[in-house]
């Protein structure tokens, strides 16, 4: 005789009764977060140096970051019924100097003196919100938003450079379904340091709104998805900022258009092209009131492709032109690779060049580069590009013009040209 | 000097995270998970079609013992065993599990790549008899954390309250079915994971697709009820044993009946027969049975047929 497999069977009375003893699935909360951090020394003595272009918005990463940073968030969806449903979220963000065990914050222990304990460490709360899913009935699938939140940023990895990111204190909906697109609209707010009235000295702060609309998803080649967005920025003036006859705030618009290629080498890769005017140029979205006139162009290529089974690589390039009315602006161009080989499932070694290049847009003022080339071997879990956590050992070198800025502050002489430094550093995010 | 000292510590970092200690099981990000099998389902296909069927009933299977506690890869390969169960034909792996000891749970983690299998777990009591079937409803994707891969997960808590019940579950057939190798897993691009993790827009690109396979590795984890709690789905044998469960009702011994009564009573029959009165000689059969004499009715029967 044969046994069958008959699932029907634990639905009789006393096994289900039985399963109304033991409870169900504890409410889980989902945990996330991200950190970097670990120890190194620049060859020659001293702590360890990252290097930088003078100017430039952004510095290859690998091998080449000195500060610990780490984000812990943790969210739960608090309700749901149907498809509708409420999710909770929060985040803190620590950064400390990687000098100390102890790293505290708003300490002072010798009066303003430079003591390495003081001030080492800083606490940031960057999200806290509430994201309402399916919540009004005529738009499925959308949903309303309010509280801090990092929104819908668009970031290079290997520079850590975010070129559209206006994240901040906010409301809105999104992804409400078009059809065609998704859109989503927010209302994010930043503030822009003092105003300070025309010789009186005293200053309030000046609150700015960003305006973001956007429309994702929306196919266009096989494969191929683009991304369209405006963002208005300006400031939002209180009646005596208003009165005040000396003072001219600054408004700003960006225009984005991002498209992302899959098939694309074993990868993908997003080109994102930007146009900017005024309050707006060389930020990410955010309004400065306190920028001149004038308008911005950016290039941001990038990509992760599968080279062979072994090697994968990230990619980008990177071309910035700030051009301001008061000569104030600057062309930034930027390239980096990072191909990795992997031996195992648990080993790498990594390689990465990156070269920035300044130029400001004043008369006279001289061209800064800087070249930067990391050797690492990594141990992560698993053998994917994005695989973390890693441990990382690395050496990187720099080369720059001394005689024209310095590109790290720790370690390195004024006037040096070059830079040599290794570590240990270990990356997870979850 | 200073680098080979950077170094001897990263080695040192790397080998603690690699021990993992007992308590560590509890946390899948802690719980490191072995390779996917990436084989060809095309081929894993045609060897389960030429690999013949191992049994003809649950019983015969062939039955590994786990022991309490035990953590380690459950490999379906091709030179698995196979069986026809009622949803096809399947490569699967056996296990007789521990019948004593604490109650504890079983941690199932289907690890996937290009290809996964998506098991059926079915739960045998101490009878052989099916209790419990998680299939594709209760075997869910869970995105890499930590040391954890993508993967096909369940949890489920094996009762061991009562210790002798017959109806508890024993016996655990790791396989997967007809329907669930017809379909796939959308997995979650290791990019998008990353722009999670940190709150950024993922990039809009298709995930990975892991076709679901006759072949593959799940990762088999029991946690004994003291570290584990008992939160997750149970199962619990009822404490009734009435039939309902599979259950034999306990049977009192048949009395026995003397031997002067078993004469009375067929010599009776006889006289009713005599006077051809069968209904008379029925109802003394009956009686006979009820007071244990289990032969009358087949003496009964023997004098009509003669007749």
């Amino acid at each position: 005789m044969k046994h069958t497999a008959h699932p029907l069977f634990v639905l009789k009375p006393a096994c289900v009764l039985a399963a109304l003893l033991v409870g169900g699935p504890a409410l889980a909360v989902d945990f996330h977060g991200y950190l970097r951090s670990g120890v190194g020394a620049t060859a020659g003595g001293g702590d360890q140096a990252c290097f930088q272009a003078a100017g430039a918005p952004a510095k290859y990463r690998l091998g080449n970051e000195c500060e610990t940073y780490a984000e812990i968030g943790l969210g739960q969806e608090v309700w749901s019924e149907g498809n509708r449903s409420f999710y909770v979220d929060s985040m803190i963000a620590y950064r400390s100097d990687q000098g100390n065990d102890w790293e505290a914050g708003g300490t002072d222990t010798d009066g303003g003196e430079n003591n390495p304990f003081d001030e080492a460490g800083t606490t940031s709360i960057r999200q806290f919100n509430v994201v309402g899913k399916n919540l009004i009935p005529s738009l499925p699938g959308a949903a309303i938003w309010a509280g801090k939140r990092y929104y819908k940023r668009h970031d290079v990895h290997i520079n850590d450079y975010y070129y559209w990111d206006v994240s901040g204190p906010g409301a809105g909906i999104e992804d409400i379904d078009l059809g065609f697109a998704k859109a989503s609209v927010a209302w994010i707010r930043n503030t822009d340091g003092d105003w300070v009235y025309q010789g009186s000295g005293t200053g309030t702060n000046l609150a700015n709104d960003t305006l973001d609309f956007r429309l994702a998803e929306i196919d266009v080649n096989p494969g191929g998805k683009l991304e369209i967005g405006y963002d208005y920025g300006k400031a939002n003036l209180t009646d005596e900022q208003e009165r005040d006859p000396g003072y001219e705030d600054q408004k700003g618009h960006l225009v984005t258009l991002e498209h992302t290629q899959s098939d694309w080498f074993g990868g993908y890769n997003k080109l994102a092209l930007q146009y900017g005017t005024d309050g707006i140029i060389g930020s990410s979205g955010r309004n400065s009131t306190g920028n001149s006139d004038g308008k911005m162009f950016r290039l941001v290529n990038q990509g992760v492709v599968g080279l062979s089974d072994n090697i994968e690589m990230m990619y980008v390039q990177i071309y910035e032109d700030r051009d301001f009315d008061n000569d104030s602006g600057q062309t930034w161009a930027s390239f980096g690779v990072r191909p990795v080989y992997k031996w195992s499932d648990v080993m790498s070694t990594a390689l990465e060049f990156g070269y920035d290049r300044v130029d400001p847009q004043a008369d006279g003022e001289s061209t800064r580069d800087l070249k930067k080339l990391t050797l690492a071997q990594q141990w992560s879990a698993g053998n994917s590009f994005w695989a973390r956590p890693q441990i990382r050992v690395f050496a990187t070198y720099a080369q720059w013009d001394g005689g024209r800025y310095q590109a790290a502050s720790e370690s390195i002489d004024a006037g040096d040209d070059d830079g040599l430094t290794f570590g240990v550093q270990a990356e997870a995010w979850w | 000097m200073h680098r080979l000292s950077f170094l001897t510590a990263g080695l040192i970092t790397l080998a603690l995270a690699g021990c993992s200690s007992e308590p560590l099981r509890r946390v899948d990000a802690l719980t490191a998970s072995p390779k996917p099998l990436e084989r060809s389902v095309e081929q894993a296909r045609y060897a389960l079609a030429a690999t013949p069927n191992c049994c003809g009933a649950f019983d015969q299977l062939p039955f590994e013992a786990l022991d309490a506690g035990f953590a380690g890869d459950v490999l379906i390969d091709t030179q698995a065993p196979a069986y026809s169960f009622e949803t096809g034909k399947s490569f699967f792996r056996a296990f007789a599990l521990p019948a004593g000891g604490p109650s504890f749970e079983l941690r199932l983690y289907s690890q996937a790549g290009s290809s996964v299998l998506a098991p059926n777990a079915l739960l045998l009591d101490s009878r052989m008899r099916p209790t419990r079937l998680l299939d594709a409803d209760d075997f869910t994707y869970v995105p890499p954390t930590g040391l954890k891969g993508d993967s096909l997960d369940a949890r489920l808590r094996i009762d061991r309250s009562q210790p002798d019940h017959p109806g508890n579950e024993r016996y655990l057939i790791l396989y997967t079915s007809d329907a669930q190798m017809a379909g796939q897993t959308v997995l979650q691009h290791p990019a998008k994971a990353y722009a999670k993790a940190l709150g950024n827009e993922p990039p809009s690109i298709p995930d990975p697709v892991a076709k679901h396979s006759p072949v593959g590795v799940i990762r088999l984890v029991m946690i004994p009820d003291n570290a584990a709690g008992s939160t997750v789905k149970g199962y619990v044998p009822g404490y009734s044993i009435g039939q309902e469960m599979g259950n034999e009702l306990p049977s009192a011994p048949a009395p026995t009946v003397l031997p002067e009564t078993s004469a009375y009573y067929r010599q009776a029959i006889d006289a009713a027969l005599a006077q051809k009165n069968l209904e008379r000689a029925l109802r003394l059969a009956d009686e006979a049975t009820r007071v244990g004499d289990s032969g009358a009715k087949g003496y009964l029967l023997e004098r009509i047929q003669i007749k």
